[in-house]
């Protein structure tokens, strides 16, 4: 089975694809299955992340290429240590053993906007002509805005997109896989954004990940390789997913140790959602302070001032009535 | 933009395809971005319904094409008299009026498991067979067992189902549901719904979503012949598309569309314009009221069996969805 993808026509002229974690963390890996369906289609597409690996040591230890000393590095081939943090190194890996090809992660520092935008300068300079960027969020934080209680950790989604805005590419588009697996986020308020987004035409559709599509069984391949890496971390967000898109409710655990956090695991974590990513920015209240970020402690520091201002009228908290 | 139907996989070799309100009422209308999509694929799609109209007086008042007295009618919507009621046959007027196109909307009555069953036949042998039924229910109270507190109005749509079940020549048969949030009169327990589509995910009976968005040209057409059904003097309105309709517009919270459901909006959200698609079958198998009425042939006879059955049943008490 297929997945059904809302998005082919927009890409249907985009030949070359660069698909990017946008939020940190695993959040590739919840492109994976975007990833699978358009190789299938014959397209190229390129992985990227905004990355929370130890980039210097990787970039030196591991073989791979480095753009930028510790700030724009290519995963490749096999790790070859042990390490309890590094899921780009591990994709790749698990890219080489099981579908014996050499696809880098390409890995962004965790930078300032203003940094990050000419990181991705460099990446596309590098990969050479790009038609698409597809901007993949485990989670739909990247939909706040700033003004929301429980707005979760937008702000490395929100770096990610200001760092996006300034660049050449035709089709820019935002992707959230996994409503509901953001414990810290009031979805009442996604659903908000989401809402607004759709009134601005600006919401591209929905697809579900099933158990039966062939895209589905090798991103959870891939996940499973990564978090059975020994002392690895495993991602909160995707480990979610694959439980909702098998069928498993409620307070689920794919793994034993996760069990202190009460979840919800629904078939609303299947769902992707797809977003002009340039009206994601227009709507943000955060992304205009950020802009000119060198690092990313200069953001954060913006952004809670910023959060700080915006704590009176700030959107509460509010149930789904469903 | 084209609706991005998970389900073409299933229907590539389907060339005709009925699809059918699965609950009665205005269901036939939440299954028009379905419809439009498979024509313009070049596919063969007939329209009917579980119908809430009364034959003798749809008789009286239009010309319907009767296959079996009582059993199977269709409207070409050529009503002497605006009754208010009849959805049938305002769509078949739309198809007329913006499309030119002399649409036969068919209509099943309101009845049990078994001469739903016939009449299902009896349409099928009429149009010369069909590869593949699409049952549609506007909302989602279609995938309810029976054992939920809030379990909407499900009756109808177990009948549907049961009935397309029994039908041993049509190879595809498909569930969609549309409007999840939207049964707020039916107080349907969507934390409920949830744990049902997760229990079809198990089995792989779950065929993937779509949703719908403003600019999908299915979309407009679907809203236009809603509009045209319901924007007459003392016309009756779907609670449950007048909620779909302005989700997909992206309004949120306590919108209504028109004054009257000023008082029962419930929260509007975008999570009302997601199908979900199911294998039918898989839905009946789950069902626990289901054996009980399979043999009926009157609806009062079902609603009978069902209301004690659920009195005698342990019901799964309502609960929120914690997000």
């Amino acid at each position: 089975m297929r997945l059904n993808l809302p998005i082919l026509d927009q890409l249907q002229d985009a030949q070359n694809i660069l698909i990017a974690g946008a939020g940190g963390g695993f959040d590739v890996f919840a492109g994976l299955p975007i990833y699978f369906t358009l190789r299938e289609m014959g397209k190229t597409v390129h992985l990227a992340n905004f990355s929370f690996s130890p980039l210097e040591i990787v970039g030196t230890y591991c073989p791979s290429t480095t753009l930028e000393y510790g700030l724009l590095v290519g995963s490749q081939g096999k790790v070859g240590m042990e390490l309890p943090y590094y899921p780009e190194g591990f994709l790749t890996q698990w890219f080489e053993e099981t579908q014996g090809e050499d696809v880098p992660i390409w890995m962004f520092s965790r930078t300032g906007a203003k940094s990050l935008a000419e990181l991705y300068d460099q990446l596309l300079a590098h990969l050479g002509t790009i038609d698409a960027l597809i901007l993949i969020d485990g989670g739909v934080d990247s939909l706040s805005r700033g003004d929301e209680t429980g707005a979760g950790t937008f702000l490395e989604d929100s770096i990610t997109l200001s760092a996006i805005e300034h660049l050449d590419i035709p089709i820019k588009i935002l992707a959230c896989l996994g409503f509901g697996t953001e414990l810290e986020v009031c979805h009442y308020n996604a659903l908000d954004n989401i809402a607004a987004l759709m009134t601005a035409n600006a919401f591209y559709g929905s697809c579900a990940l099933t158990k039966s599509m062939d895209v589905y069984q090798q991103y959870e391949q891939a996940c499973r390789y990564v978090w059975d890496q020994r002392f690895h971390s495993r991602s909160h967000i995707n480990m979610r997913v694959v439980s909702a898109v098998d069928g498993n409710f409620g307070d689920h655990h794919l793994y034993h140790d996760y069990q202190k956090l009460e979840v919800f695991v629904s078939p609303l974590m299947s769902l992707y959602w797809f977003f002009d990513a340039n009206a994601v920015i227009e709507r943000s209240l955060i992304i205009e302070h950020i802009r000119d970020t060198v690092k990313i402690e200069d953001a954060f520091a913006i952004s809670i001032r910023l959060r700080e201002r915006l704590q009176s009228s700030a959107r509460p908290h509010r149930k789904i009535p469903y | 933009m084209k609706l991005n139907l998970p389900i073409l996989d299933q229907l590539q070799d389907a060339q005709t395809i009925l699809i059918a309100g699965a609950g009665g009422g205005f269901d036939i209308f939440a299954g028009l971005p379905i419809y439009f999509t498979l024509r313009e694929m070049g596919k063969t799609v007939h329209l009917a319904n579980y119908s809430f109209m009364d034959f003798k007086l749809a008789c009286a008042l239009d010309k319907p094409e009767i296959i079996e007295e009582g059993l199977v009618m269709g409207t070409r919507g050529k009503t002497r008299l605006d009754l208010g009621y009849y959805p049938e046959a305002y769509l078949s007027q739309w198809f007329k009026a913006t499309r030119d196109e002399d649409m036969i909307v068919w209509m099943f009555p309101k009845m049990g498991v078994q001469a739903i069953k016939s009449a299902y036949q009896t349409l099928i042998a009429h149009l010369g067979g069909v590869d593949a039924i699409i049952l549609v229910d506007g909302g989602v109270d279609s995938i309810m067992r029976g054992d939920e507190a809030g379990a909407g109005t499900l009756m109808e749509d177990t009948i549907s189902t049961g009935a397309v079940q029994m039908l041993d020549d049509v190879p595809i048969k498909i569930l969609a549901c549309v409007g999840f949030g939207t049964e707020v009169e039916e107080a349907v327990c969507h934390h409920h719904a949830l744990e049902n589509i997760a229990a079809l995910m198990m089995e792989k009976a779950f065929y993937g979503s779509c949703a719908l968005a403003p600019q999908m040209d299915a979309f407009k057409q679907y809203e236009s012949a809603c509009r045209f059904a319901w924007e007459q003097p003392n016309r009756h309105k779907s609670h449950i598309s007048t909620r779909i309709i302005p989700a997909v517009h992206g309004n949120f919270g306590n919108y209504a569309m028109y004054e009257e459901f000023r008082h029962s909006t419930g929260l509007i959200s975008p999570l009302m314009s997601l199908y979900w698609f199911f294998e039918s079958d898989a839905v009946t198998r789950r069902s626990l009221l289901l054996d009980d009425i399979r043999e009926t042939y009157t609806f009062e006879e079902a609603f009978q069996i069902i209301a004690r059955k659920r009195i005698s049943m342990s019901l799964r008490p309502r609960k929120s969805i914690p997000y």
